[in-house]
């Protein structure tokens, strides 16, 4: 998933794009968009939405490359243009609680995607796995914009403390706080469960 | 009780591997006698692995064939509305802005003393005229004192020549 380019090579693509070649700027989007819709699918839910914010999120980088000064690495700068790309649109449609039945939806018809990754450590108490993935994803979306994109982006898309702090440009540990009251916020939630 | 109020935020850090060698005996210790915190940990830890386990999708070609479609139509539009994005003109905004607000500043000083009054008493439009008026008079007084001393002047020489006659 993550791009194998050095940094060097990735700086030589980043000037060609800056130039106006589309060519240099198709190569970094194919570097990219696995991770980018990774983001984007977990923070808005379904994959048509997740597309659109990818979509948005590359017509925000070219529109604005010349603005990339290089001080952070180009995935961090990408990965911060997707991750408020997918704010705006939670915050738009105002349907954040909606788009994650479609999640369901979406496993059930098979589609052009591969079936669900079975989930190995399956609680003795929990009475239904995949009642408990519904509620875990409904109380992910009730959880605040901060903790919503911290939690996301460390445990489902495995992001470093480190990087998560530049890409939400706050300190890490305001990182680790904003997870510690996430994943507390989503035990309570789901507390009955453990019953 | 107090040992797992101290401990609770250390809980995540345990999953998270973010605890130092010390205070991962010290939870360990804790763990191994307080069945409360050790419930705790798992339905953390079941929270955890719950979330990472999602189901990221990983489309085919298909997909991404109609994606890499759909976002070159929108540059194409985009890049012909506004031309090439490289050649766009900079617009350094600062300068722009601090410009703005010095004319601000003093249109707003301009107006003040145009409108409001003057520590004189006086509107300061009212004020210049009543200095143009002061400046003709004294103008026409000089003028007339002027003349006042031509007068004498002449008359001191008719004097002299009457004098002189004599």
């Amino acid at each position: 998933m993550e791009p194998e380019l050095s940094l060097s090579d990735e700086w030589v693509l980043i000037a060609k794009v800056k130039e106006g070649r589309r060519s240099s700027f198709d190569t970094l989007v194919s570097l990219y968009q696995h991770r980018g819709l990774s983001i984007a699918y977990t923070m808005v839910g379904n994959v048509e939405d997740a597309q659109d914010v990818l979509q948005e999120a590359f017509v925000k980088v070219y529109i604005s490359i010349n603005d990339f000064k290089g001080k952070a690495k180009f995935g961090t700068w990408f990965y911060r243009i997707v991750v408020n790309c997918a704010l705006d649109f939670l915050r738009r449609r105002k349907r954040s609680a909606k788009v994650f039945i479609d999640i369901m939806a979406d496993k059930d018809e098979g589609g052009i995607f591969p079936e669900a990754i079975d989930v190995s450590t399956e609680p003795r108490r929990v009475s239904s796995s995949r009642e408990f993935v519904y509620k875990l994803d409904e109380s992910i979306a009730t959880l605040s914009r901060m903790q919503r994109s911290c939690f996301i982006l460390r445990h489902q898309n495995r992001l470093a403390i480190q990087e998560i702090a530049k890409v939400l440009k706050c300190s890490p540990s305001t990182v680790k706080v904003h997870l510690f009251r996430a994943v507390w916020r989503l035990r309570k939630h789901l507390l009955h469960y453990f019953r | 009780m107090l040992e797992c109020f101290l401990l609770k935020r250390k809980l995540y850090d345990c999953l998270d591997n973010s605890l130092s060698e010390k205070d991962r005996m010290r939870i360990k210790k804790h763990l191994d006698v307080c069945p409360h915190c050790q419930e705790r940990l798992t339905q953390l830890k079941v929270i955890l692995d719950y979330a990472s386990s999602k189901h990221i999708p990983s489309p085919n070609n298909q997909f991404w064939y109609t994606f890499n479609a759909g976002l070159a139509r929108r540059l194409d539009t985009i890049v012909s509305e506004s031309g090439t994005m490289t050649q766009k003109p900079k617009v350094y905004r600062k300068p722009a802005l601090v410009n703005a607000v010095l004319c601000v500043f003093f249109l707003a000083i301009g107006i003040f003393l145009f409108k409001f009054s003057h520590p004189t008493g006086m509107p300061l439009g009212r004020q210049v005229n009543v200095l143009v008026e002061e400046f003709t008079s004294s103008d026409e007084f000089s003028e007339a004192s002027e003349l006042n001393h031509e007068d004498d002047y002449l008359e001191e020489m008719d004097l002299l020549m009457q004098l002189e006659l004599a």
